[in-house]
């Protein structure tokens, strides 16, 4: 008994690692080391930014030369990750690291109110009520969704406004998306601090004169000083920011600024 | 008739996870997503079926000849482990998409406990081959039900008030005893 169990056992082991080499074999998928390697170095956080649903996906992309995973690198890549990357895709690419933006800069105590918002407490469902209860309806309705959107933490809610940590933020785009007005963005971030506009009305000067003390009125003087790095569209300062590097006077155009719209954010 | 009472009772009467208990942790571990239960579920059910056959011709064929059935834990187990080897490799090449929408629970169906327990039911229950086979996949079927009720739920349960020492673990818990308990309700209906 004793030999027919050890025989049987034996037997039925060597018969399924038969089946299994045998299938391993026919069923061999022929995969490129490359995949696997590059993949084990992505940061492995799935965050979409790149344009692709996974790492995998993406280094994957990048093996096959995919045109589309080329164009977009890894938001969260590190120099030496980029130029693995690089090498592996043959091209030569550079990094500009972006950070998320708010284009509002209406603190609570800023904001004013034509109702009290009791509803859901998230930006969507405040933003398709009654404005939140807010008088303006291009600003920060201060409820974070951008911030519970975020996978890197980056976002803290500070007096109403959501704060960005620029070194956490990667720009993968999640809070741009999920901002129900619009008021996120990502700008180039390769210098130690960062101006920006800080508001979105579309309303006339006069108009947010009366519901925002830190509202854009489109007086241009911005755009004067800045000789058209900032400028005046739909009624309210914008920035070009492929110019961001040109030699502004940004503190004068900080100081001049009547509303004190033109903020810096600090990196 | 014999054989659809039994693809009942396993699928139903006696579901697996919900009226044996076995299979749990896949039961509380992949259940949070409805795609990934149906998934699991899938793959569940075709290894069980595979098990319930292949075991069978093991036990009927080696084990009873050679009068060592006290070795069926041991060869069971090395079977189904194969099996899942196999169909992981067979997934892959088959379908990549399919490979990565199942991903970890494919080898994790290796240490399945209901996996074990159907191949041990089929012995202990003296079935005729296609009866195994039916069986096997009579409990699949009960096992991806139970799966995909349970993340239906869980699905639902974003959206609730619960009580905070009872969030994750704790309400996922409580759900599955209560589905257990009405799943209790079709007890007796088919003997065994």
């Amino acid at each position: 008994m004793v030999a027919a169990s050890i025989l049987t056992m034996v037997g039925l082991g060597i018969f399924f690692a038969g089946v299994l080499i045998f299938a391993d074999r026919k069923l061999k998928v022929d995969e490129d080391p490359r995949v696997e390697e590059l993949s084990q170095k992505l940061p492995g956080l799935n965050c979409g930014a790149c344009g692709f649903p996974s790492c995998r996906m993406f280094a994957e992309g990048i093996v096959g030369r995919k045109e589309e995973a080329i164009n977009s690198m890894c938001r969260i890549a590190g120099p030496e990750l980029a130029e693995l990357i690089a090498k592996i895709a043959g091209v030569t690419t550079e990094i500009a690291k972006e950070v998320a933006v708010v284009y509002c800069g209406a603190k609570t105590k800023d904001k004013t109110k034509k109702a009290a918002y009791k509803g859901v407490a998230t930006c969507g469902s405040a933003n398709i009520i009654f404005d939140g209860g807010m008088n303006c309806e291009y600003g920060c309705l201060g409820f974070g969704d951008c911030g519970k959107a975020c996978p890197f933490d980056a976002i803290e809610m500070e007096d109403g406004l959501p704060k960005v940590d620029p070194y956490k933020c990667v720009a993968c785009g999640k809070c741009v998306k999920v901002c129900p007005r619009n008021i996120m963005g990502l700008m180039p971030f390769n210098i130690d601090d960062l101006v920006i506009p800080a508001c979105k009305s579309k309303n006339k000067g006069a108009v947010v004169r009366k519901m925002c003390s830190v509202g854009c009125i489109g007086c241009k003087i911005c755009e004067k000083l800045s000789g058209g790095v900032f400028y005046v569209e739909e009624d309210h300062s914008k920035i070009k920011s492929e110019r961001i590097k040109e030699d502004v006077k940004w503190d004068e155009i900080i100081k001049k600024c009547p509303t004190k719209t033109i903020v810096r954010l600090k990196g | 008739m014999n054989l659809i009472l039994i693809f009942i009772a396993a699928a139903i009467t006696n579901n697996f996870v919900l009226t044996y208990f076995l299979g749990i942790c896949p039961f509380i571990g992949v259940s949070n997503k409805l795609e990934s239960a149906f998934g699991m579920g899938m793959a569940t059910t075709f290894v069980m079926t595979l098990a319930a056959t292949v075991t069978w011709l093991i036990n009927n064929y080696l084990l009873i000849p050679f009068k060592i059935e006290f070795l069926e834990y041991v060869a069971f187990i090395l079977t189904i482990a194969s099996l899942v080897q196999l169909v992981e490799m067979f997934i892959r090449k088959v379908s990549p998409e399919l490979y990565r929408a199942l991903g970890i629970y494919l080898p994790l169906i290796t240490t399945n406990c209901a996996i074990l327990g159907l191949t041990l039911f089929v012995v202990m229950r003296k079935y005729e081959l296609i009866e195994a086979i039916v069986f096997g996949f009579g409990a699949g079927v009960g096992f991806t039900l139970a799966l995909v009720l349970m993340a239906g739920i869980r699905e639902e349960l974003e959206f609730a008030d619960v009580p905070e020492p009872f969030r994750g673990t704790g309400i996922t818990l409580i759900i599955a005893g209560l589905l257990a308990l009405a799943f209790m309700g079709f007890g007796g209906l088919i003997g065994s």
